[in-house]
């Protein structure tokens, strides 16, 4: 009977697939101690399917024995025959009679016991690959309530339509333009030395008479004149 | 009103070859690699001894069963197999192999020390314990054997630990799971093993004592 509730224990750790439902982590604590309760239910079983099977193999001894008294009385009653002492014989024949009773005996209960651990441990086997998927689903509900957590624990760190998502996008439109403001007058700088180098230039062309900068007066009435 | 929590019994679970307590019933499925009276047989664990071989400590099972057959086994945890042995006593192992092949092991000069089988004289039931052919891998190695279970004492480094030191050589057979081991104790008693050796996955069953 304690075999059957052991395992009756760990039938009780067997449930459906809870997929991607939403997690409680309360029936989640309450699957992990089934399974806890399964396994050991299945512990306390194969115990019991030993102590079983021990009884088994001490009838199976029995029953190898008691062969071997029966060879060895067989033998002494031929050699009892053989001298023509027949009472002796049949005496013997009574011993080997009882023995062979307590050989078929040891014998049934060697298979009666044999065949029930069998069978017993095949449920204890087949409990177990129960378990063992549980453990796997039990795993993925894990799994599933941390993605969860870390979802939330995300969308915390990163509001996406209040005033903070605005003050961000302010202060980051503040940086640009005075980045802006920094390549502009980088800009002007180098447009203004560039200028101040070309009237270098132009000055010593002019010193050097080669200017053809501004119009001279020269220049304006030979072509008012024509 | 009091309520008392009812502490659970710890119950012994054995997950693998290497923590068997004496008591302990090991099934076996039916293999062709294993020997008749293993093959789909339960043994019981009789006795749990250990080896010390170069200062690696090895558990040694005594496992019986019904009809008296007595096997050791010792468990390689990396490779995850079992190497059952079987003593051959010394009337028989002179006639599969002959003495003066069975001189040539001994003799650590010997280069090439092979054991070759006499098939014809092998019995029934010694044929799945022994391959055609060994080959000497180990000549006059030194060992200590402790006549108790050492696995929670570890091995000791005094010499009046309880240890008795042996003498052994090893020989690989031409097949994959055959070999032979020979033990020469401080007495001249020589002892022969035929081995053979399978994967932990030819257990069916692991059945613990309480």
């Amino acid at each position: 009977m304690s075999i059957l509730k052991n395992l009756f224990s760990a039938i009780k750790g067997n449930i459906n697939t809870a997929g991607e439902a939403i997690v409680d982590s309360q029936a989640m604590t309450i699957l992990d101690q089934e399974i806890r309760e399964a396994k050991d239910g299945i512990a306390k079983a194969t115990v019991s399917i030993r102590n079983l099977k021990a009884q088994a193999i001490k009838f199976d001894k029995q029953s190898l024995e008691l062969a071997e008294d029966i060879k060895e009385y067989t033998a002494k009653a031929k050699g009892a025959l053989d001298q023509g002492n027949e009472d002796l014989a049949r005496k013997v024949a009574v011993k080997i009679a009882e023995l062979t009773d307590e050989k078929t005996s040891a014998d049934s209960q060697a298979q009666d016991l044999t065949e029930q651990t069998d069978r017993l441990y095949k449920i204890v086997k087949e409990r177990e690959a129960s378990i063992e998927k549980n453990k796997i689903e039990l795993e993925k509900l894990k799994t599933y309530e941390q993605v969860q957590k870390t979802q939330v624990a995300v969308a915390a760190a990163m509001p996406s339509n209040d005033s903070g998502a605005k003050r961000v996008q302010r202060a980051m439109d503040r940086v640009k333009s005075r980045q802006q403001d920094v390549e502009n007058k980088m800009d002007a700088d180098k447009w203004l030395a560039d200028l101040e180098g070309d009237a270098d230039l132009d000055k010593a062309l002019t010193d050097a008479g080669l200017s053809s900068s501004g119009t001279s007066a020269d220049d304006i009435l030979s072509k008012l004149k024509g | 009103m009091f309520f008392r929590k009812k502490e659970s019994e710890a119950v012994r679970t054995v997950e693998n070859f290497a923590q068997l307590h004496v008591g302990d019933l090991v099934t076996l499925k039916f293999r062709e690699a294993l020997p008749e009276g293993l093959s789909g047989e339960t043994l019981t664990v009789d006795s749990v001894n250990a080896y010390d071989y170069a200062g690696s400590l090895m558990a040694d099972f005594g496992l019986r069963h019904a009809s008296g057959l007595y096997v050791s086994a010792t468990y390689d945890p990396i490779e995850q197999t079992i190497t059952f042995a079987h003593k051959i006593k010394h009337p028989e192992i002179i006639e599969i192999f002959g003495g003066d092949q069975l001189a040539g092991i001994f003799d650590p000069q010997s280069d090439s020390a092979v054991l070759d089988l006499r098939v014809d004289e092998v019995s029934e039931q010694r044929k799945a314990w022994v391959c055609e052919h060994y080959t000497r891998t180990l000549c006059e190695a030194q060992a200590y054997y402790y006549e108790e279970d050492r696995r929670e004492k570890g091995i000791s480094a005094y010499d009046d630990d309880g240890s008795v030191p042996f003498t052994y050589h090893e020989l690989e057979g031409c097949s994959d799971n055959h070999s032979m081991s020979i033990e020469v104790w401080e007495d001249g008693e020589t002892e022969f093993f035929a081995e053979v050796t399978v994967a932990e996955s030819a257990v069916d069953a692991f059945l613990p004592s309480s």
